[in-house]
């Protein structure tokens, strides 16, 4: 019995002594693939010496601590070094600190997806968001055609509203359609119908649209207008923060949730409400990143199976991994995009990662079914 | 005291009566006898109805739809008929809109047939030829073939709005019939993909939601490789006229299909099929009750599965590749034909077949008399799709299949 005992103790220690190294390890990673990003040249041309990168940061800060403090002596302060300049620095770094939260809250609503309906295949644009984004900048830009050039806060709005609209309709259709009140799954169904409705009305009036409309359409759909202003900055900001804290807080209800319904209800936990308010905050979350970054979607179903299989599926452990891994991993991808499009033209972040993700996506499913039939 | 026993000997025989009566409605009403008399009449009705959306549909587009041109022309319209009938065609329209009310005819039924067995097969009132991913798979070959070994023609299009200039004379079978070839493969190909990789990552066994994800992912992601294909065409140069065949490709066309060649290429493999399915229908029935059940009365579950997704799937490609994307026809028809016939599909599937082709002859009349004859797909997903959801929200209760 004592020898038992003493073998979990072990067991334990060694368990966690290994999520801790793991943990160390992503977070080297994350550094290093931190520093290759900011290194690398947003136009894709090459490297800028680490020490030159450096030194064009710390410039760059002085240039804003200048610029707050109403200094002029500091603007004349920072050195620059190969061929960079203030805005390109300061660009680089925001989009570099976008891109990983984008990554990061992408893989958390994925896994918060995974786990409320057990199923490895639940994607948080299942819910209709996506063709909710798509509509809203349709309208977008049959309304102020080639003004919406221009037009940021009018597009955040629509964009936003149409998402929201679309989850409210597939949420209160599948409450009407499902025979138990708020059954996920078949706010799934009713979001697989209204998706395939929305996105061929989408598909029709891209059908009559002018050139110039159909091109802006497509551009703002795969994120290649998408400037980083103060305005878009805070509105990201404000919105992950919204969304991440009841996930924060629900992060204990959320291992709970993953068991069966039976399971849940024993240990005193409502699952229905929490399932819906969790997708919710879930869906918002996967809204703002798409909007921001372009239909990156992909992301959202590669990474939790990643970290599933490093950290274990302990949400608590998921929480604060998830965020790690979803930041490597689109910042790869950027990067990777970003040296391509020198070569190739432009080629959007979402078409590269659904290309390369969603072949990756179908080999894990087969090879854990592998796995699991081994052990 | 005898007379209260004789009241309670009259009221027993009043109860006895009355339950004979009850109990011989109920058995006729279970051995069907009246049903059988509702279903033929309703096959009966259908099939005039079909007949008469035919002829409608052939009058609407010929003579546009004006009173007075009805009148005129209904003489030409009889004299073309006859013609067509001693095989004289004659090339005033007649011809090619007969033929082609007719595909459009064989294309309802073929979609609303394989909906109703994909549903049944999968026990899932989601299931259809379009979310398991045969149509937009077919339409990925589509583009591909439109991207890859088709030219930039400014003048002639591969899909357009007079469907006559994609006949090419003294050209070979295989080589006219090139695009509807590739179509055919690669929704083949996407529905066997689909079905492997829900296969596998259901661990051995093929669950109706797993599919359906598998099914709604791959969709997803072929959508958005069209979405690329045609952000690629657009980028390099906009006045291509690929990009708009590409697009009425994807909003359902008919304009492609008019001639007896392309009647007889629809009609073989499709008429085929629902034979072999009509003939299955007791298997597909047994399938219904849940795949334990039906290994236990003895059928070969996933040989069965696997022949009724294949006949299912190649109905759809057919119609995929001669027509383009029709969605919801699928999935909305065999709903409504449950209302009526029940969800035997010994019943099924002649009353879904029927009731698809007066549908989507009905649609595409909406849709011509709109003067827009490319956008089928368009009208039919939103009947359809609103359809589904109204159904969906207001018959959750009183669903004929438990399942469905």
């Amino acid at each position: 019995m004592q020898s038992g005992l003493d073998l979990f103790h072990k067991n334990m220690i060694k368990d966690r002594r290994k999520t801790i190294v793991i943990f160390l390890v992503s977070l080297l990673i994350l550094v290093l693939v931190f520093g290759i990003s900011v290194c690398h040249r947003t136009d894709g041309t090459g490297f800028i010496s680490p020490e030159n990168a450096i030194k064009n940061i710390l410039s760059a800060i002085t240039h804003k601590l200048a610029g707050i403090t109403k200094n002029p002596a500091g603007y004349s302060m920072g050195e620059y070094s190969s061929y960079t300049d203030y805005q390109e620095t300061m660009d680089n770094l925001n989009s570099v600190f976008i891109t990983m939260a984008a990554g990061g809250i992408l893989a958390l609503s994925g896994a918060v997806y995974q786990n409320v309906f057990r199923n490895p295949l639940a994607a948080p644009t299942m819910l209709g968001v996506a063709s909710g984004i798509n509509a809203g900048l349709l309208l977008f830009v049959l309304h102020y055609s080639s003004a919406a050039l221009i037009m940021q806060k009018e597009r955040y709005l629509y964009t936003y509203s149409c998402a929201l609209g679309m989850l409210a309709l597939v949420l209160a259709a599948g409450k009407l359609a499902g025979k138990r009140k708020f059954a996920a799954n078949d706010m799934l169904l009713v979001g697989v119908v209204i998706t395939q409705l929305v996105s061929i009305v989408i598909t029709y009036f891209q059908f009559n649209m002018s050139l110039e409309n159909l091109e802006m359409f497509q551009n703002f759909s795969m994120g290649r207008l998408t400037s980083i202003t103060g305005m878009s900055r805070v509105i990201f900001v404000s919105i992950i923060v919204v969304g991440i804290i009841p996930i924060y807080l629900l992060r204990y209800s959320l291992n709970v949730i993953s068991f069966s319904d039976e399971d849940a209800y024993t240990m005193g936990i409502h699952t229905g409400i929490l399932r819906i308010v969790v997708l919710v905050f879930a869906t918002l979350l996967v809204t703002a990143s798409i909007i921001h970054c372009g239909s990156i979607g992909v992301i959202s179903m590669i990474v939790p199976y990643i970290t599933r299989y490093l950290y274990g599926s302990d949400f608590r452990k998921m929480f604060y991994s998830c965020f790690i891994m979803g930041a490597i991993m689109l910042l790869i991808c950027r990067d990777i995009t970003n040296a391509l499009s020198a070569v190739f033209g432009f080629i959007p972040v979402g078409i590269f990662v659904s290309l390369i993700g969603s072949p990756v996506f179908f080999c894990m499913l087969v090879n854990a079914r592998r796995v699991e039939n081994d052990t | 005291m005898s007379d209260k026993q004789g009241k309670y000997n009259k009221l027993d025989q009043m109860i006895k009566v009355k339950a004979d009566s009850l109990y011989l409605k109920e058995e006729k009403r279970f051995i069907g006898y009246d049903e059988k008399k509702l279903l033929s009449t309703l096959f009966i009705v259908l099939l005039v109805t079909v007949l008469a959306s035919i002829f409608f549909t052939v009058n609407l587009v010929v003579i546009h739809f004006s009173p007075a041109g009805y009148i005129n022309e209904i003489h030409n319209y009889i004299e073309g008929f006859a013609h067509l009938l001693s095989g004289k065609g004659n090339e005033n329209g007649m011809n090619i809109m007969v033929c082609r009310s007719f595909i459009i005819a064989l294309v309802g039924a073929a979609l609303s047939v394989s909906g109703a067995v994909f549903q049944g097969v999968f026990r899932n009132p989601m299931a259809s030829p379009g979310t398991i991913g045969a149509q937009s798979g077919g339409i990925l070959a589509g583009a591909i073939y439109i991207l890859l070994f088709t030219e930039d023609n400014k003048t002639t299009q591969i899909f357009n709005g007079d469907g006559l200039s994609d006949y090419i004379g003294g050209l070979s079978l295989l080589d006219r019939y090139a695009r509807q070839a590739v179509i055919l493969l690669g929704a083949f190909m996407t529905v066997m993909f689909v079905v492997w990789i829900a296969r596998a990552a259901g661990r051995g066994k093929v669950s109706a939601l797993m599919l359906l994800m598998v099914g709604s992912v791959l969709s997803a992601f072929i959508q958005s490789l069209i979405t690329m294909i045609r952000y690629y065409m657009v980028m390099l140069d906009p006045t291509d006229s690929r990009i708009s065949s590409l697009q009425i490709f994807m909003m359902g066309s008919f304009n492609d299909s008019y001639s007896p060649e392309h009647l007889l290429l629809i009609a073989v493999p499709v008429g085929i099929c629902l034979i072999i399915l009509y003939r299955m229908r007791m298997k597909i029935n047994v399938l219904v009750f849940g795949e334990e059940e039906a290994k236990t009365m003895g059928i070969r579950v996933s040989l069965i599965q696997g022949v009724l997704i294949v006949l299912s799937t190649v109905m759809t490609a057919v119609t995929v590749s001669f027509c383009g994307q029709i969605g919801f026809i699928g999935m909305m028809v065999p709903h409504i034909a449950r209302l009526f016939s029940g969800p035997d599909y010994k019943n099924l599937i002649p009353v879904s077949a029927l009731l698809g082709s007066v549908f989507l002859l009905i649609i595409y009349d909406i849709s011509s008399m709109l003067n827009m004859a490319v956008y089928v797909n368009l009208y039919s997903s939103l009947i359809g799709g609103i359809f589904f959801l109204v159904f969906m929200i207001r018959s959750r209760r009183r669903r004929s299949a438990e399942w469905a």
